[in-house]
Order: C-alpha cells, then structure tokens, then sequence
C-alpha cells in the first residue's frame, strides 16, 4: 500500500469527485507552467494572468456568492480548487483582496463601495493591501496609533503602517486607523478607511525579510486625504467590522498539504545527501509525518464541522498553530537532512525541480509570527476554551 | 472537536459514559488488587459491547471500531480497565472463523476471549517468539512461552498466534484450562495483573486450528488493530480527564494572592496539552472509521498509538507537576492517571517502537546500506 501524505483523509462524496474531476482536467490544460513550483516569490504583477484566466472560468471567488461575483461553492469545493491548485505547484491567487477584504466588503459595505471594488478584486487589476500592524502595534493591534481626523467630508491620515505583506505592490489599502483617541476599551475608537495609495502624502519603502526578498513594506502617511464615502461602516466600529469576518480562509492557509510538500522535499533531499539510511532522521521524519497525519485529520473533522455550523471557536487557533509550527518543524528537517548542499543560497536542479532549501527555512519563520503570533493563539485558546484567566 | 454521532452513535456513548462512571472512577481503581473479575463484565455483556464488531447475522450489534472508540475513551476517562477491545477482538474473529459455539458463550455467557499475539517484530517486547505446533499423529501439541499477557485468568478463551517448524502462522483457540497451560501472574506498577503462560505440550486439536497462513495472519492483524485503537481511545480519554482535573486545580488554587491559572507559562503547558488531545481525537475518529470503511492503511495505527502514548504521557507528567507536592502523594488522585498511562503507553507497543513501524510502513526509499 503507498503512502500519499498529501491526500491523508481526504473522502470526498460523489458529487464533489466530479467536481474534482472537472477541476483537475482543467486546470492541467490551463495552469501557467512558468508559475508552477517556483522557489523565489511572486509579486502580484506576476499573477496577475493567471488571476484573470481563474476568474474568467469563474473559480477565482469560490467563497464569494453569486450575487457578489463569486462562485458560492460548499467549503469543500474551495477545498477542491485549493488541493488541485497545490497538487500542480501552481500559486493561488494573493488573498489580500479576494480573502481578507472582499467578505469584509460584501458583508459591511455600502452599494457604491461594492460597485466601486469588487469587480477588480474579482478580475485582480486591483491589488489590495491590509494595513493593520504598526511599530507599536503587532500582536497588540488594539493599541495601533495612526490617525484619522474629520475634517468636512474627509478625514486626515496621519501616521504609519508596517508590515504590510504586498504594500509597495499594492494599489489600495484597507487600513484600521484610531478615530477617537479617548476611546476605552481602545478598540473601541478604530475605524477601517480604504485609502488610494496614490493619494499625495504617502511613501512607501519596501522592507527585505531574512530570505532576502522584499514581501512586506512600511507607509507613512502625512495629512493624507481620505473621503469619508471610503469609510467602512460606521466611525469607531473599525474594530467589529475587521473581525466580522473569520472564514473559510483557515482552511486554504493551513491547509495541511503544505506541511507535506515540505517533508516530501525532505524525503527527496535525504535520498540526494544520504541521510536516508540514518535511523535516527528517519525517527524524526516519522515523528513530524505522523503530526501531519494527525493534523490532517483534525483538518477534515474540522471542514466537517464548519460545513453543518459547529465549528468550534478552538478550530482556527488550533489549525493556525499546528499547521505552523508542523510547517517549520518540517522546514527545519528539510535543512538537516540535506547537508551542506541545503546551506547553497541559489537555486539547486532536482529530479522535482528547482528547489531553495534556505528560502523554505526563512519563509516558515513567517508561520508563527504572521496574522496573530502563535502565543497570542494559545493566549486565545486558555482565556477562551480552557477558562484560564485572573 | 465533538465527534459527529448519529442517533445510536449518541445512545451508545451516553450510556457508556453512565456505565464507566458507575464501575470505574478512582476508588476501583484503588480496590483493583482485591477485585479479580468484577461484576462490571454482566454489565459490558448485557450491553452488548462484547459482540459490538460482530455481525447482527451472528446476533452481535454490527457496529465498527468507530463505535468501540467512542465506549473506550469514556472508559479511559474513568480509569476503567476491562479487557473490552480484547474480548472485541476475540468475539470479531470467532465470528469470522464459524466459532459458533464459542461465540455464543461471549455473547451470552460473559466468555472472556483474550488474543495471545506476542508481537515478534516489537523491538521492546523482550525478544519473544511465537508459540510453536508440531503434528503429533491426527492432532497438534503447542509449546513455548509467552509473558506479560493482561487480563489472563482460567474462565477465558485464549486466540494464540502461533507458528509450526516450518514457520507457518497459525490462529490457534485454546481454554486457559487446558492441560499443560501453566500461569504466573504478576502485579504491574497499576496493580493490574500480567501473565505468564507456559505451553507444555499442550494438545491441539485440528479443528481448533481457525486459521493458516495468510488467513491467520489477516485475522491475526485484524486483532491488533483492534487493540491498538482500543488502547489508543483509552489513553485519549485518559489524557482527556487529566487535563481536565488539572486545568480545576488551576482554577482554584492560589499563590502569591492569586490563581495558578492567571500565570502564562502555566496556561500554554495546558494548552499544548489540549491541541495535542484535539488532533489525537480526531485522529482517532478518522482512523476506526477509515478500518470500517476498508480504507485504512496499517501505518494509521501506529501513528495513532505512538502519539496518544507520548501525549498521554506528557499530559499526565505536567499533570503531576502542575498539581505541586501533592500530585506526588499516594492520596491523590492525580498520580493514578500518570500509573495508567505509563502502562497504556508501554502495552501494544510503545511510541517508540509505532514510530518505528510507522517509518517502516510509509518510507518507501529502502536505505542504501
């Protein structure tokens, strides 16, 4: 019997194999075979046909409804697309615009604000960025300090944002910045403001990460102009408003294929260095498969779950800091185990392609810091499902 | 993550959870050096548990290893220690061997059925080796000796994995009562009792003889997943009170004017313990259900076992630690779950020896040397 761990659980019902069939026979006549598998990072400009060619099928939003342009699939057809996408090394679309903020959109903006975004969110001539974090605010988001003050029909942005994954790529941002500086609780005093980030007043530096690439940047905003018809919602509800919407997108970013992509690798990079014959890598590599085995299952009972409603509130912490930290253990083995060849900074020819075992090392880093720290998770999961607290 | 049950499912485990709270707990456990078989087994036997794998057209329930799941973590959430999965295992075979007569008295009589599978590839089981056959005129003689076997006593059908001198493997069903079985017991560190069990030209008959070969290996193997999963959804329940009783005593216990629980370090020690009960149960689930449906792949079991071992024992050791001086006194209750979970983890295999399997089973690169 083989051993596929990136297919562990997976029991799809008959309706959903045709669909599977469909999208697979798709997407091996349409994937960009330049994109497939690709070692460095791509910038949105990069994707941008590809976007274009899944929207043009209509599979670009599967998580949209109809009426708002998406496909209005079943949690587990955006599965399908994700695992089929994955299984070719294709990328999947940048999920600023179509995950983060376009569900915010449809669910809390005004008719224009809709007319005016979504369609080139859909098509992907729009890229979108999140500005949230700042030097002062990280795991702490409550405390971000960039201003907006009212003045007419405007408000008056002042202030920076950092960490903005996609921010010197990026046409617009949604921004979370603080309305009323008296506000207690804090966040009780942040608005979210769609801000052009051609507006006057706005510089944007690009910031290198460890792998060397620059993936996120950093704003400064002085006395920048922003209608209030960009405000989402109402003033000071900034805070509701960014959290309303805690999706469907934990199952594609966690997805536990990722894990296995890395430790596959590892297994091909064994077999190159000779560290395959070593019973003790071998413990280790059975260790980190069986966590994945386990992850996988949790992953499915979870998309189980979340498709009948009982979802835990545990579910998304537990898949952000299992599918991460397996992610980077997986990573870390992945060096180990190929030798000194892994420490080689260019791209090394395998028989699976071109692979660059530091990249992998640093981009896992990212896992457990980014969109909420995995401490602040098991924080989360103490106060919240353990009751432990003061 | 709460199990997804149908209506039976649901009936089968409430009333589990009422019947392991009603004969377990830690005050049998306490008593169980003086028990010896406790009524609890009328109980499992009226309930139907011993003929839950077995086929309604063999009068059984006709349920999976899902189900015997969902009983076993509530038994292990209670310290219970019945030999259920086993006798599971021995009334499924029984049953898939025409042991018609045999397996009536499971089902009616309360007959224990206890596999004798010493596990030869277990790199920690002391270097046993099957029992062996050897044709003695129209009927067989079994010899040879296997230890550390639970739950043994006279009352009960043994299933032995056995080989003969051309190392075929045989199923071979045997009454602890026969002549020439000899038993030794002895009490383990949870004052449960292992056997010994000596085989001295013990004679057997053809037609106790279930199973050769491939067959008997298939039924053989069947039996162990049995046991595996069984034990496995013990030591998650196990894990499962464990926490709970530490996360109370965080709760209420205070130092330096106020609770344990308000300390960080404290709460991520309880909460590495929680993600790992969540992926196992779900492990567990997606696993007996995958056996059921004939889509599980062997490696499965080992993966489940190596990690509900490791867990458990993490689990119960921050445990005992969490609880200060006096999870380390005899009084607390606290320090019989760390026992039993030292015990589970070791029987069927320990974590070591499953991840060692589970590498054999999936890495398919054979080693150059």
């Amino acid at each position: 019997m083989t051993w596929d761990n990136t297919n562990l659980f997976a029991d799809d019902k008959p309706a959903d194999l045709a669909f599977r069939k469909e999208v697979r026979e798709w997407m091996e006549k349409n994937v960009p075979l330049d994109l497939c598998h690709r070692p460095d990072r791509l910038t949105p400009a990069d994707l941008k046909p590809w976007h274009r060619k899944l929207y043009d099928k209509g599979w670009v939003a599967p998580h949209w409804s109809k009426e708002s342009g998406g496909m209005g699939a079943t949690l587990t057809q955006q599965i399908i697309l994700f695992e089929e996408m994955a299984r070719l090394g294709v990328p999947t679309p940048f999920p600023h615009g179509l995950n983060f903020f376009g569900p915010i959109l449809i669910e809390a903006g005004t008719p224009e604000q809709k007319a005016q975004h979504l369609p080139s969110i859909l098509t992907g001539d729009c890229t979108w960025c999140q500005g949230y974090s700042e030097s002062e605010a990280g795991s702490d988001l409550a405390s971000l300090q960039a201003t907006a003050v009212l003045k007419g029909d405007h408000f008056i942005v002042n202030g920076h944002k950092l960490w903005t994954t996609n921010g010197h790529h990026a046409d617009w941002m949604f921004a979370l910045v603080r309305t009323d500086p008296q506000a207690q609780p804090r966040h009780a005093g942040i608005t979210m403001l769609l801000i052009d980030l051609k507006s006057p007043g706005i510089t944007i530096e690009p910031i290198q990460t460890m792998r060397g690439d620059a993936e996120f940047a950093q704003e400064h905003f002085d006395n920048v102009r922003v209608p209030v018809k960009n405000m989402i919602g109402k003033i000071n509800e900034g805070w509701k408003i960014a959290n309303m919407v805690l999706g469907s997108e934990r199952f594609t970013t966690g997805h536990p294929r990722n894990a296995a992509v890395l430790l596959n690798r590892t297994r091909m990079m064994a077999e190159i260095s000779g560290a395959i014959v070593d019973p003790i890598f071998r413990h280790q590599l059975a260790q980190l498969e069986m966590d994945l085995l386990a992850f996988s299952a949790f992953y499915h009972h979870a998309a189980e779950l979340h498709a009948l409603g009982k979802a835990p509130m545990s579910m998304a912490p537990v898949i952000k800091i299992s599918g991460g930290e397996i992610g980077q253990k997986a990573s870390e083995l992945l060096m180990h185990a190929s030798g000194p060849i892994g420490l080689l900074r260019d791209n090394l020819q395998t028989p699976e392609g071109l692979v660059n075992i530091p990249a992998d090392l640093f981009e896992m880093r990212r896992l457990t810091v980014g969109s909420g720290a995995v401490e602040i998770q098991r924080n989360v999961i103490a106060k919240r499902v353990l009751e432990l607290g003061a | 993550m709460e199990p997804i049950l149908n209506d039976l499912q649901t009936q089968l485990r409430d009333s589990a959870k009422r019947l392991c709270k009603d004969f377990g707990g830690a005050a049998v456990y306490r008593q169980r050096q003086q028990q010896g078989v406790t009524n609890a087994w009328q109980q499992v036997m009226q309930a139907g548990w011993t003929g839950l794998l077995v086929s309604e057209e063999h009068n059984g329930l006709g349920l999976g290893l899902y189900e015997l799941a969902l009983i076993l973590d509530e038994a292990g959430q209670q310290l219970w220690h019945e030999p259920v999965a086993a006798t599971c295992a021995g009334a499924y075979v029984l049953s898939k061997t025409k042991q018609s007569h045999h397996l009536k008295q499971v089902l009616e009589a309360g007959l224990m059925v206890l596999p004798v599978c010493v596990d030869v590839e277990d790199t920690y089981n002391n270097m046993q080796s099957a029992p062996v056959l050897q044709k003695s005129g129209d009927h067989w003689m079994l010899n040879g000796l296997v230890r550390f076997i639970t739950f043994v006593n006279l009352e009960s059908l043994l299933l032995i994995s056995a080989i003969d001198e051309q190392g075929r493997r045989a199923l071979v069903s045997l009454s602890a009562q026969a002549m020439g079985v000899l038993l030794t017991c002895h009490a383990r560190l949870d004052d449960s009792l292992v056997s010994d069990i000596e085989f001295e030209d013990v004679k057997i008959q053809s037609q106790d003889i279930l199973a050769w070969d491939d067959g008997a290996i298939q039924l053989i193997d069947d039996m162990q997943t049995i046991l595996r999963v069984g034990i496995s959804a013990q030591l998650l329940g196990l894990s499962h009170a464990a926490l709970q009783m530490t996360l109370e005593h965080l709760r209420t216990r205070k130092q330096f004017g106020k609770p344990l629980s308000s300390f960080q370090a404290l709460q991520h020690q309880c909460v590495n313990g929680y993600i790992d009960i969540e992926l196992n149960r779900s492990l567990l689930y997606r696993t007996s259900m995958a056996w059921d449906k004939h889509q599980s792949h062997p490696a499965m079991m080992s993966a489940l076992k190596a990690r509900t071992s490791r867990s458990a024992l993490a689990i119960t050791r921050s445990a005992v630690q969490l609880h200060g001086a006096m999870g380390y006194t005899h009084e607390h209750n606290i320090g019989l779950y760390y026992k039993q979970a030292v015990v589970w983890a070791a029987d069927q295999g320990n974590d070591v020896y499953h991840a060692q399997r589970f590498s054999a089973l999936t890495l398919n690169a054979e080693p150059l040397a």
